[in-house]
């Protein structure tokens, strides 16, 4: 009898903790670390859902420009970068700058997945957000996407990049034969 | 007699199924729920892991993210061209490498094509006109 009341106490507890933790992180602001002046409050708060709108053809139309890149780049990986490298190999004419390019871009593949991953999942976080009730959180989040964002459009300058020193490398070997 | 003893048998068996389940029927009834909450958590732990793997994100068949016509028809004559695969047997000479090179300078040209991937610009406070900090 003792052990079945001291085990409801210890469970009524347990049970009033977590009662409390939930509700005091519901109740809880998030600190936002942006100052918005009230032009760019109101701006934000009245022009919530056309901002979002804006913000969602814009990543309809990243998503396409994902699509196309990123084809472009495993064609160019599969299809002649690393074919190439292996052909140089079984005719006993190994290329280390050729290899070394191949493996820089296929990690920069890689990693344009990745951070395009990471983006879209920003993007998201920020279209959650109700702009109208909570201005500042939304914008802070617009920040942190635009850092994703600038992010991606890097690596795509460094495939495109790796790419042409490819180019350029092939274009040696030829002169040297 | 034998016909008073049946119907009394049958009043009893009468009494079981109504008030209890035959054992039959309510193994039925369990093996359906079980199937039903079976189905349920499967089906949330791979949606959960879809969006968690961030394949949601590079998934073209969602509402708003289809490919429209143009570049269903782009994709379509692309695939009815052959696509240009270097073998990786053979040997290397000149000629071979011209033939590189003159191939993938057009897939260069391709990535070209998109002059500005992601520009900042779109996200800008002008853009989604939000005013400037004064």
């Amino acid at each position: 009898m003792r052990r079945s009341r001291a085990g409801a106490k210890l469970g009524v507890a347990v049970f009033g903790v977590m009662i409390f933790g939930v509700i005091g992180g519901a109740v809880s602001a998030p600190v936002s670390a942006v100052e918005l002046n009230a032009d760019q409050k109101g701006a934000i708060s009245t022009n919530c859902e056309t901002i979002k709108q804006s913000i969602q053809q814009l990543t309809r139309a990243d998503s396409k420009t994902r699509v196309y890149l990123g084809g472009a780049y495993e064609n160019a990986l599969t299809n002649f970068i690393v074919p190439l490298n292996l052909r140089l190999t079984k005719n006993n004419k190994p290329n280390p700058g050729l290899t070394s390019v191949q493996s820089k871009f296929a990690e920069k593949r890689q990693a344009f997945n990745t951070t395009y991953t990471k983006y879209m999942k920003q993007v998201e976080d920020l279209l959650a957000i109700d702009c109208k009730a909570e201005p500042e959180s939304f914008y802070e989040q617009l920040q942190t996407t635009r850092a994703s964002r600038a992010t991606l459009q890097q690596t795509t300058l460094e495939l495109n990049s790796l790419l042409h020193d490819h180019i350029d490398g092939v274009k040696k070997l030829r002169s040297g034969l | 007699m034998k016909w008073l003893k049946n119907d009394r048998n049958d009043e009893k068996a009468g009494e079981v199924k109504a008030g209890r389940m035959s054992f039959g029927a309510r193994n039925l009834w369990i093996l359906g729920a079980g199937a039903i909450v079976l189905a349920i958590l499967t089906t949330s732990v791979s949606i959960l892991i879809y969006h968690n793997s961030g394949d949601i994100y590079l998934d073209r068949s969602r509402p708003g993210y289809l490919p429209d016509e143009e570049e269903a028809a782009d994709d379509r004559s692309s695939a009815d061209s052959s696509e240009y695969k270097f073998s990786e047997m053979g040997e290397v000479n000149g000629e071979v490498l011209d033939e590189y090179i003159k191939e993938i300078e057009k897939v260069e040209e391709e990535v070209k094509s998109v002059s500005n991937p992601y520009p900042a610009g779109a996200l800008s406070d002008k853009s989604l006109g939000i005013p400037e900090k004064k």
